[in-house]
């Protein structure tokens, strides 16, 4: 069930009202559990079924590595989680994709060769589970943390129904701790998990889905269209993916604050970053941290000289790609994403000897254009990523950087261009907690209205059918 | 103490939120459901204000004439071109407006009628489109009483009043309510395409505003606008199939929905009592549209007009055969040729020698046209009776093989 369908709102209301109604903080804790099976379950029963398998047997390694076990013993508990998470998810999530091109390469060198398809059926939030569970196991072989005791609080934390289908990846040393604490009432809290509900809500069905009536029809069938209506569907498509992954995590992050749980913002205004390193801290941040801190500081990180950290910069980026999806044009998306933060350290380096132009590229107009350019390559990117194979991509940047003629935008040009003087707006007061500092000087009648105002509007400009958030898919 | 401050000003933001949001889709739900027709039902309200500004607010012309149908009325009448080309010829202005609805049946019709009763938009003569399919129950989906128009009407386009009328009628009602009371009470999500339709239509997206634009993308005579995109035969072969999928069942199967029959009833009933002379029309249809009904069903449907012309003394136009294949889209939707065929038609035997009296003259020649029609029905009837038991006879060898058989005459 999606956040924002009606389903989801009845089953919300009865988990929240039957929450804060039961006093016993063990009886909240298995609410919640049987609450985020159930949530997982009406997807598919079987899929939760193995995803509380895994959780099982990763609960176990962790309390085998957690005994007074040698090295080797623990080694071998970890390998044998990780062996599970990561065959779980390339079973899954990959293993067709591998034969296929498996195939294609055998193909393209003259051998021929039929492999088998195999018939599975992705889970949902896969990558993110997995992620969450392999950060708890290494965390506790490398006695970062305890591991959990208690299998309830354990099995919620993985399936903790706010963050299971699309993140943001939660860490255990973060989320475990906060299971055990009693939880009280807090007005503050419900006020802030009703805000971030509401713009999430807003930004998912007020900005991405209609942004999507323009981005689709275009990157279905690129050649069809002029190449001004290319870039406009490239812009589309950027406030597309950004409003529908931020609305989803914000969302989450509301729902979670509503059960009184913490959870870490996941964007900070990635749109406004004047760099591409600072992009990657401020789009999907528990993403890039955990990349960081689980691949690419293991590999090395910044340590070594600058081919390593190239070397690792591009190693931790592809695999990033990679867990997007099973297909070439993700792939491509993080080989970009490593050469261009190469290139960044790069230019980074170039500008440190010239202090001159150090200067000027700090100042405002400096910024501005730091941040355009950002923004710019980054849209270009993403346009490899939406693309259904590379060739796709590659004939669409052709067709944006040549004359092309073809047909306009499939809808009225002012709509794109409302939404998006909604979103550099948001921008503009989201800027430095602009928005706090108006918020906390409007009388309570203000604030309320500004509420049943954002909840109109996300339901006023919500298309026909809710598309589901894009990162389920992933 | 400053904690418990900022506990109330918290508690209070999230309680006047709730409470502007209530009142914000009451407050809007009252004023749909009084006050904003656009947003309750955009495709008549304006058609109604069009119509409204031609004979209200306007110098009322000699002759008033309303087609209330479906959507075969809204593509097969050119309105315009014969008001227009009368006015010319006769030196008596006659508006001609076109008042056809996508999915408008018999309970539809009705229903706008009484709307257009209230509103005061009295025309001089109304032409109710009649068509078959819409006569036939919702059998096949365990709806015996609901006419198959309530498949495809939106409940949403009908006010709260409207509901017990449409139950009346066999329209399901606990589906209806329920989604009716789910629109309404969050009108700005349920209503949000008709809202949005009438302040900013140009934020609509695709197949949605391709609808919606149907209601006020028309001309002041009711019109939607000519298209001249060209139908190829694998579009039209493809348009026909469609629509062999939605009806050719129905009509092979066809039964007498009894409360789309008395939905028609009720709607003559009403034109009698205000006064309203009334013509029913069966719109063209194409070859294979036509071969799609049974035997029986045509039997059905014209036993049932017939007793209908009978009982209120109402012409029946039966236009069935008067457009070429090539005239249609979809086997029964006009394409403009066929619509100009049609209209000219409609125009030369009924509404020119109408438009040639006087109002005193109008009701009486429409009653002396449907009596002479059903007595030249009678009459073919007992022909028929009568080469039937020759028939049998001659089959049983009592009569001369050599008599002649009569063929029977045309029927308007």
């Amino acid at each position: 069930m999606l956040f924002c369908s009606q389903l989801f709102l009845l089953f919300f209301v009865a988990v929240f009202v039957a929450y804060w109604a039961m006093p016993w903080q063990r009886a909240r804790v298995w609410l919640l559990l049987v609450a985020s099976f159930y949530f997982y379950a009406s997807w598919s029963q079987w899929l939760a079924t193995i995803v509380c398998v895994s959780t099982l047997v990763d609960y176990l390694a962790a309390r085998g590595m957690d005994a007074d076990l040698s090295t080797r013993w623990r080694r071998v508990l970890l390998g044998l989680s990780l062996a599970m998470n990561l065959g779980l998810l390339v079973y899954f999530k990959y293993a067709n994709f591998f034969l296929r091109s498996l195939e294609d390469a055998l193909t393209a060198v003259g051998a021929t060769a039929s492999l088998p398809v195999l018939s599975v059926i992705l889970p949902i939030g896969i990558s993110f589970y997995t992620f969450e569970a392999i950060n708890y196991t290494v965390d506790v072989y490398r006695r970062r943390i305890p591991a959990e005791k208690n299998l309830a609080h354990f099995m919620l934390f993985i399936l903790f129904f706010p963050h299971l289908i699309a993140g943001p990846i939660v860490r255990a040393r973060d989320f475990l701790p906060q299971i055990r604490r009693r939880k009280r009432w807090d007005w503050a809290r419900m006020n802030l998990g009703v805000q971030l509900f509401l713009l999430g809500m807003f930004k998912k069905l007020a900005i991405a889905d209609r942004m999507a009536q323009f981005a689709d029809p275009v990157f279905s069938a690129p050649g069809d269209y002029r190449t001004a209506v290319l870039w406009l569907a490239m812009l589309a498509w950027a406030m597309q993916v950004y409003c529908d992954f931020s609305g989803y995590s914000d969302m989450a992050l509301g729902t979670a604050h509503l059960l009184g749980y913490k959870l870490a913002k996941n964007f900070d205004m990635p749109y406004l970053a004047p760099n591409i390193a600072d992009f990657w801290r401020r789009w999907h941040i528990s993403l890039s941290n955990w990349l960081r801190d689980y691949l690419f500081i293991p590999l090395g990180g910044s340590r070594g000289t600058r081919w390593q950290t190239c070397r690792n910069l591009m190693i931790t980026m592809t695999l990033g790609g990679l867990w997007h999806g099973a297909n070439w044009p993700y792939v491509a998306f993080g080989v970009l994403q490593g050469l261009l933060l190469s290139g960044h350290r790069a230019f980074r380096e170039f500008c440190q000897r010239r202090p001159g132009l150090a200067a000027v590229l700090q100042t405002f107009p400096g910024t501005a254009l730091r941040v355009a350019v950002t923004f710019t390559i980054f849209c270009l990117t993403l346009v490899v990523f939406r693309c259904p194979s590379l060739s796709a991509g590659g004939t669409m940047l052709s067709h944006m950087f040549t004359r092309h003629k073809g047909a306009g935008l499939p809808l009225a040009e002012i709509g794109l261009w409302l939404t998006v003087a909604v979103v550099a707006a948001g921008h503009a007061l989201g800027y430095r907690g602009r928005w706090q500092f108006v918020m906390e000087r409007m009388p309570s009648p203000a604030r309320g209205f500004a509420y049943a105002s954002l909840l109109s509007l996300a339901l006023l400009l919500s298309p026909d059918a809710s598309k589901a958030f894009i990162y389920f898919q992933f | 103490m400053l904690r418990r401050g900022l506990i109330h000003h918290v508690r209070a933001d999230v309680l006047w939120g709730l409470l502007l949001f209530v009142a914000l889709q009451l407050g809007l739900a009252v004023a749909i459901e009084y006050g904003l027709p656009r947003i309750r039902d955009p495709f008549y309200a304006y058609r109604a204000e069009r119509l409204r500004r031609q004979t209200v607010d306007a110098p009322r012309p000699h002759l008033t004439v309303v087609m209330l149908g479906s959507s075969r009325v809204r593509d097969g009448l050119q309105s315009g071109d014969l008001g227009r080309q009368f006015g010319a010829e006769l030196g008596r202005d006659m508006l001609l407006f076109n008042f056809g609805i996508p999915q408008c049946g018999p309970v539809v019709s009705l229903l706008y009628f009484e709307r257009l009763h209230a509103a005061g938009l009295k025309p001089d003569l109304l032409l109710i489109d009649v068509a078959p399919m819409l006569l036939a129950p919702r059998s096949a989906e365990g709806k015996p009483r609901a006419p198959l128009e309530s498949r495809y009407r939106q409940v949403n386009r009908l006010w709260h009043r409207e509901l017990d009328v449409a139950e009346r009628y066999g329209f399901p009602t606990d589906e209806y309510q329920r989604v009716w009371w789910q629109t309404t009470l969050a009108p700005c999500y349920g209503l949000r395409f008709e809202i949005l339709n009438s302040l900013v239509p140009k934020l609509l997206g695709g197949p949605i505003n391709r609808h919606l634009s149907q209601a006020w993308n028309i001309d002041e005579l009711g019109n939607r606008p000519r298209f001249t995109a060209e139908i190829t035969a694998e579009m039209r072969r493809s348009a026909v199939a469609a629509t062999r999928g939605e009806f050719a069942d129905v009509l092979a199967h066809f039964q007498l929905c009894q409360t789309a029959c008395q939905a028609q009833r009720r709607l003559l009933a009403r034109c009698r009592e205000e006064q309203i002379p009334s013509v029913l029309v069966l719109m063209p249809e194409g070859e294979e549209f036509r071969s799609w009904y049974a035997p029986e069903a045509m039997e059905q449907i014209k036993t049932h007009l017939h007793s209908l012309s009978r009982e209120f003394t109402v012409p029946i136009i039966d236009a069935r055969c008067w457009v070429a294949d090539e005239g249609f889209a979809d086997g029964h939707h006009m394409l403009p040729n066929g619509a100009s065929v049609f209209t000219q038609r409609l125009g030369r035997e009924l509404l020119e020698p109408v438009l040639a009296l006087d109002s005193a003259q109008r009701a009486e020649y429409l009653v002396s046209r449907a009596r002479r029609d059903l007595e030249s029905i009678v009459a073919d009837d007992a022909q028929q009776e009568r080469l039937a038991s020759r028939q049998a006879a001659n089959d049983a060898g009592r009569y001369n093989p050599q008599i002649p058989q009569e063929s029977p005459p045309l029927r308007r």
